[in-house]
């Protein structure tokens, strides 16, 4: 117990200096791309454009705002949105976040279902007709732009059969069509990843031994082959569900949802500094909570593999 | 046994994480319709309205403020609001509005003039840095007031002698001034309120405005919903009881929800189904106060450049080989109107002079002779600057290849997103760069104006002595005839100059569901929700809602 | 120095013998492979598709197509096959569109100029083209789109960016990715730490940022002789790199306990030599999966680069932004459904042979995987 306890200090100490690192990466490339939040088709007055600067600090050197803005951020506030001028950056945040949790949930669960039963599936059928069919439908997941998939689904199931709403955000049947969207290539990537471990597993010792034991294939696959067989797949995953959890702009700007998706790109199309560094930072815990998932759970699907 | 635990622990938090997600997933219930809904492009950048310029939060905040005038839905003329009455003194420059005795804010209390006073103030503080101040700075002392010179805010030209009696002074007589009184930086806001809660103002548990309407709910990019503001003095004449303005950025997907029912109007279209629309009865296009251009930079960092844009006869080239009725109609083709001049049409009593048709054969000619004229033996190679978008992409790729054709020019195009590409264009790096303008107010100056030497949105380079003066001669000159004629004779400078190459006029891209009733067409595309009501037998015969 | 030189010389020989002794094994190794691969058909035969199409594409500019960007404004959204583009008869070449070209001497000086306009090796194809063709075209059989530019061309045109982006970015991310996965996977401890805390770190930095900073900075230093296409393939290159090296990383810290690697370790082999000899080749089946779906991945990318303004510029065409550029297309009212189809067919249809080239690949390079 006191190894796991150490194990998760050190984890932490670790998130500590990767949020510091990439604060200040972030902080840096920011400011010295061109372009600046208040910048305007209109031009504004000189006078005008200084007193909205100086009103979020824009006018001090970057030194002060850099001392300023970390100084916010260690306590908590990223501070109002440049873009969004009626909200904070954490308010933002906290508004885009259930949706964008709703969404991913959803779609992952999708992936994940999809994907590992796809990937077994076309595993212990190798080489066949089943295996080669699942295959190529992962794979046009996978080639195909979201986009495309997206504009596709909408003309059927909403124009043709108009069996769902065509955008907007509220109940389930809002969810449906985007988060499958969202999901398919993520599946498409873990049946392909749970096909290939699978096919790695059932080539070990361990798996002919069940075999030989005269255990059913299915009780050897989902017994014996699929732990260890899920590896690559818990490897893809820490990544994969961040990357789902925040959303896509693409598939939030087509089906119109108020998401984290959108923001990510948009805050730094937008110059919105603070928003951009929120999102940032916000990531990069993602990111991090769910590698240390990943990593706890290598040692679970596999006994090697040790907590270090 | 340890790893036994951990592992029930992780089976465990997935199995909590998936559970608590799938219970969010399923919890959002949908909101009952309201009477109308309509696409607003963009979430706004806020309800403050000295805060904002754009169009978006314009229909916002006609729906929660009020002027003292309000535009007529069908022209640009301004209507008693909260002034029921002005009156102006002979030589222009004092204004004076009667306040309604029955203007209200939505939390009861009355609406008088001195709220006015302490918006106009507020209006042209520098602490407010607000964006459209400028505007307003005909009324006396406000400029020197937002630039510091002046510190006594007592000393800006406005006054409430009473309650009901609001008085503008003016430093010189302007003709448009009442139409900016109905647009929204001139608008009151709830001083209690926003002294009370200073950053939360404008949410909907705090939110007091003064308009048709008020604010009910705010979900961020989601959805912002109107209700009625019974206290609002015409409240009797206000049909709609809720509103909702959906802020969806992808004209696309506002058209699928239009076509699907969900929303009543959309404001903009995408380009690729124009021609289909058109065959319908709920999208016509009008003609709208706004023109699309490219701006030729004379102030070019390159020396070569510099000299060859420089050269009058480079730029009309440049513009007579720009086949703008291919364009209009085969690129856009909303009936947007090819531009031989900058003002718009629509505009009563003016009449613009026109420059040339689309002629390449001049053109070539024209080129040619600057050419041996700079003693270049060829033209520089230059770029279309542009920011990402489908149209201004496929404008400029006609552009690109009628001047590749016509002027045998080697064209780059430069496609950038919106912050670079202002950021290039303000700091004079590009050659060519597309620009848009929309009129603030219905008087040839908004179009005008900007060409000044050293106005910050020329952007050009160009300069033209005799054109700054005409420009102020006008803007000094009460009567309005001769006032008109002078600016169509600046305007005539510069065309001559050719200052940029006009592309087309804009019209409005709306459809609007004909049970919307009330709505009508205007140059400012301007739509006060005051006015619409809904024909809800007719809505129900047709879509069943 | 005598002694020195006496050294260098048996270690040259020694380095000399070394290849040797590689050099045949390495061929029984790959000769295996092929003839496995060979007899899995599908593989072989995605290919020969990829190679197909490759090929086309990098002779797009010997190929008799319409310019890729010409605009002709009286040939908009027409059909693929539509009968205005067949009217004279026959899909295949036929003298340029009527106005193109008012004579031969237009023509010329118009080839002139954008052989001037392209690179060295395009231009020299163009020209070449221009000397067999003439002026003749193959009919925009493929349709032709909002300007009336020939999608045919455009697709063909638009596969030598794509897929010169996916191969280059995939290959630095590949290499990148790999040493870096194996060597810290391996090495383990406070230095995998270290370096895996790295590539967390590197996946929250906000691409977008970088992309448009690079581009800034490049486009303001002309002397930087950069076009944004390597740009590009440096930005992708090096975001895609970081779960390549996850993914390695993971591999390595399952297999670095195997006897195999324990009996080099025991017998003095170095770091490096365990790495590359021991360790990659190991977990080469996962990575060269990884790499059939990276490819798609970047090609994507590329698209969504350019659907935010930041990627290929306009001649250049690309895959992913004709399809984007067509979302508009797809629309309840008109369906302009061959602005999307032909580029995604040409996407999908690649995406897939590398998928099942990958497969087939692994299979050959892992014969284990043979037995099941």
């Amino acid at each position: 117990m006191r190894d796991v306890l150490r194990f998760l200090t050190l984890r932490f100490l670790w998130l500590l200096a990767t949020l510091w690192v990439v604060f200040t990466l972030s902080f840096v490339l920011m400011r010295e791309v061109p372009g600046g939040p208040f910048l305007m088709e209109q031009q504004v007055d000189p006078v005008i454009q200084k007193q909205i600067e100086a009103a979020y600090d824009l006018d001090k050197t970057k030194w002060e705002q850099y001392v300023i803005t970390l100084g916010k951020t260690v306590r908590g506030d990223l501070g109002p949105s440049f873009k969004m001028r009626d909200y904070t950056v954490n308010e933002i945040l906290a508004e885009g976040m259930p949706r964008s949790v709703a969404l991913g949930t959803l779609a992952l669960l999708i992936a994940l279902v999809l994907g590992i039963v796809a990937g077994t599936v076309s595993a212990s059928r190798r080489g066949g007709f089943i295996d080669r069919g699942l295959m190529l439908v992962a794979t046009i997941g996978i080639a195909l732009p979201n986009f495309v998939i997206a504009s596709i689904l909408i003309l059927v199931f909403v124009i043709q059969l108009s069996w769902l709403p065509a955008a907007g955000w509220g109940s389930l049947r809002f969810m449906i069509l985007p988060a499958f969207c969202l999901g398919a290539p993520f599946a498409a990537y873990i049946a392909r990843l749970t096909r290939t471990g699978m096919l790695e597993t059932l080539t070990q010792d361990y798996v002919r031994t069940a075999h030989a034991k005269g255990l059913s294939p299915w009780r050897v696959v989902t017994g014996h082959a699929m732990k260890g067989g899920l590896l690559p797949v818990a490897s893809f995953l820490g990544p994969a569900v961040a990357g789902i959890l925040t959303g896509s702009l693409v598939i939030e700007k087509i089906f119109a949802i108020p998401g984290l998706g959108t923001y990510f790109v948009q805050a730094a199309l937008n110059r919105d500094y603070t928003l951009a560094m929120g999102c940032v930072l916000f990531y990069t815990l993602l990111v991090y909570v769910m590698n240390l998932l990943v990593d706890i759970s290598y040692t679970i699907l596999d006994p090697r593999v040790r907590l270090d | 046994m340890r790893r036994d635990r951990i592992r029930n622990a992780f089976a465990f938090s997935l199995g909590a994480i998936l559970l608590i997600g799938a219970g969010i997933a399923t919890t959002g219930a949908s909101i009952e319709p309201a009477d109308l809904t309509f696409h607003n492009a963009t979430e706004p950048e806020s309800l403050d309205p000295a805060k904002v310029t754009g169009v978006p939060e314009g229909r916002v905040l006609r729906a929660l403020f009020s002027g003292l005038t309000v535009q007529a839905p069908d022209s640009s003329e301004s209507l008693p609001d909260i002034a029921e009455s002005w009156n102006i003194s002979p030589n222009g420059k004092v204004y004076t509005f009667r306040i309604r005795k029955t203007a209200r804010w939505s939390d009861g209390s009355p609406c008088t003039a001195d709220d006015f006073v302490y918006s106009w103030r507020r209006l042209f503080a520098p602490e407010t840095a607000a964006k459209y101040a400028y505007l307003m700075w005909a009324v006396d002392g406000a400029e020197d007031y937002t630039k510091g010179k002046l510190k006594d805010a007592a000393k800006i030209g406005v006054a409430a002698p009473d309650p009901y009696t609001f008085v503008v002074k003016l430093r010189e007589p302007q003709s448009y001034f009442i139409y900016l009184t109905a647009f929204y930086p001139s608008y009151a806001v709830h001083r209690a309120t926003l002294e009370a809660h200073p950053k939360h103002w404008h949410k909907p548990e705090f939110f007091v405005g003064n308009g048709p309407f008020t604010l009910q709910m705010r979900l961020i990019r989601e959805r912002m919903r109107f209700v009625k503001n019974e206290y609002y003095w015409d409240a009797a004449n206000v049909k709609l009881e809720t509103v909702d303005a959906l802020p969806i950025e992808d004209n696309g997907t506002a058209l699928n929800l239009y076509l699907t029912g969900a929303i009543d109007w959309t404001t903009d279209v995408p380009a690729h189904v124009v021609p289909q629309l058109l065959q319908r009865d709920d999208f016509k296009p009008t003609p709208r106060l706004g023109i699309y251009f490219y701006r030729i930079n004379q102030n070019n960092k390159d020396p070569i450049k510099k000299a060859f844009f420089g050269e009058p006869r480079v730029r009309r080239a440049l513009y007579l080989a720009l086949d703008r009725k291919a364009i209009c109609e085969r690129v856009t083709r909303a009936g947007d109107v090819p531009a031989r001049h900058i003002v718009p049409p629509g505009l009563d009593g003016y009449e613009s002079p026109k420059l040339p048709d689309y002629d390449p054969v001049e053109a070539a000619r024209l080129m040619q002779a600057a050419l041996s004229h700079l003693k270049m033996s060829k033209a520089p190679t230059f770029s279309i600057l542009y920011n990402t978008q489908d149209t201004h992409k496929l404008i400029a790729e006609v552009v690109q290849s009628g001047w590749r054709k016509h002027l045998g020019l080697d064209v780059k195009l430069e496609n950038m997103e919106w912050q670079s590409y202002l950021k290039t264009e303000s700091s004079f790096e590009y050659d060519i760069s597309r620009a848009g303008w929309i009129g603030d107010y219905p008087d040839p100056n908004t179009f005008l104006d900007l060409w000044q030497t050293g106005n910050g949105n020329n952007r050009t380079g160009w300069s033209d002595p005799d054109f700054d003066r005409l420009i102020v001669l006008a803007s000094k000159e009460v009567d309005v005839r001769k006032r008109l004629g002078l600016l169509a004779k600046a305007e005539a400078r510069a065309l001559a100059g050719q200052v940029v190459i006009p592309i087309y006029f804009y019209v409005t891209k709306n459809c609007v569901r004909p049970w919307i009733k009330g709505w009508h067409a205007n140059v400012q595309d301007r739509h006060n929700l005051k006015f619409l009501s809904i024909d809800k037998d007719l809505r129900r015969r047709m879509i069943g809602r | 120095m005598e002694e020195r030189a006496g050294f260098q010389r048996s270690e040259a020989e020694l380095e000399r013998l070394l290849e040797e002794a590689k050099k045949v094994r390495g061929n029984s190794l790959w000769k295996d492979a092929m003839r496995r691969f060979r007899k899995n058909q599908l593989s072989f035969l995605s290919l020969w598709l990829v190679v197909l199409v490759s090929v086309l594409c990098f002779l797009a500019p010997l190929l008799p197509l319409a310019p890729r960007d010409r605009v002709s404004m009286n040939q908009q959204y027409l059909e693929p096959l539509h009968e205005d583009l067949l009217d004279d008869g026959g899909l295949f070449l036929r003298r340029g569109w009527p106005g193109v070209f008012a004579d031969d001497a237009a023509r010329d000086e118009a080839v002139t100029k954008i052989v001037e306009r392209s690179g060295l090796l395009e231009g020299w194809m163009i020209q070449l083209r221009y000397k067999m063709f003439g002026d003749r075209e193959i009919v925009p059989w493929m349709g032709t789109d909002q300007l009336g530019r020939c999608i045919l061309s455009r697709v063909l045109w638009g596969g030598r960016i794509s897929l010169m982006v996916g191969l280059v970015a995939t290959l630095v991310s590949l290499i990148i990715g790999v040493s870096y996965g194996a060597f810290s996977g391996y090495i383990g401890g406070w230095v995998d730490n270290l370096m895996m805390r790295a590539v967390d770190a590197m996946y929250s930095i906000p691409f977008i940022f970088v992309v448009i900073f690079l581009i800034t900075v490049i486009k303001n230093n002309p002397d930087l002789a950069i076009d944004r296409m390597v740009l590009f393939f440096a930005v992708i290159g090096a975001i895609y790199w970081l779960t390549m090296a996850r993914v390695v990383r993971g591999q390595v810290l399952s297999i670095k306990q195997k006897e195999y690697v324990e009996a080099a370790r025991v017998l003095g082999a170095s770091t490096g030599r365990i790495l590359f000899r021991h360790l990659v080749p190991n977990v080469m089946a996962v990575v060269l999966v990884y790499l059939t779906l990276t490819i798609p991945r970047v090609m994507l990318f590329e698209a969504f680069l350019s659907f935010l303004g930041l990627g290929v510029e306009s001649p250049d065409v690309s895959w992913g932004m004709l399809a984007a550029d067509g979302l508009g297309a797809i629309n309840p009212l008109r369906v302009y459904w061959w602005f999307v189809l032909f580029p995604s067919l040409a996407l999908g249809l690649t995406l897939l042979s590398l998928n099942f080239l990958g497969d087939g690949l692994r299979d050959a390079l892992d014969p284990r995987l043979k037995d099941v």
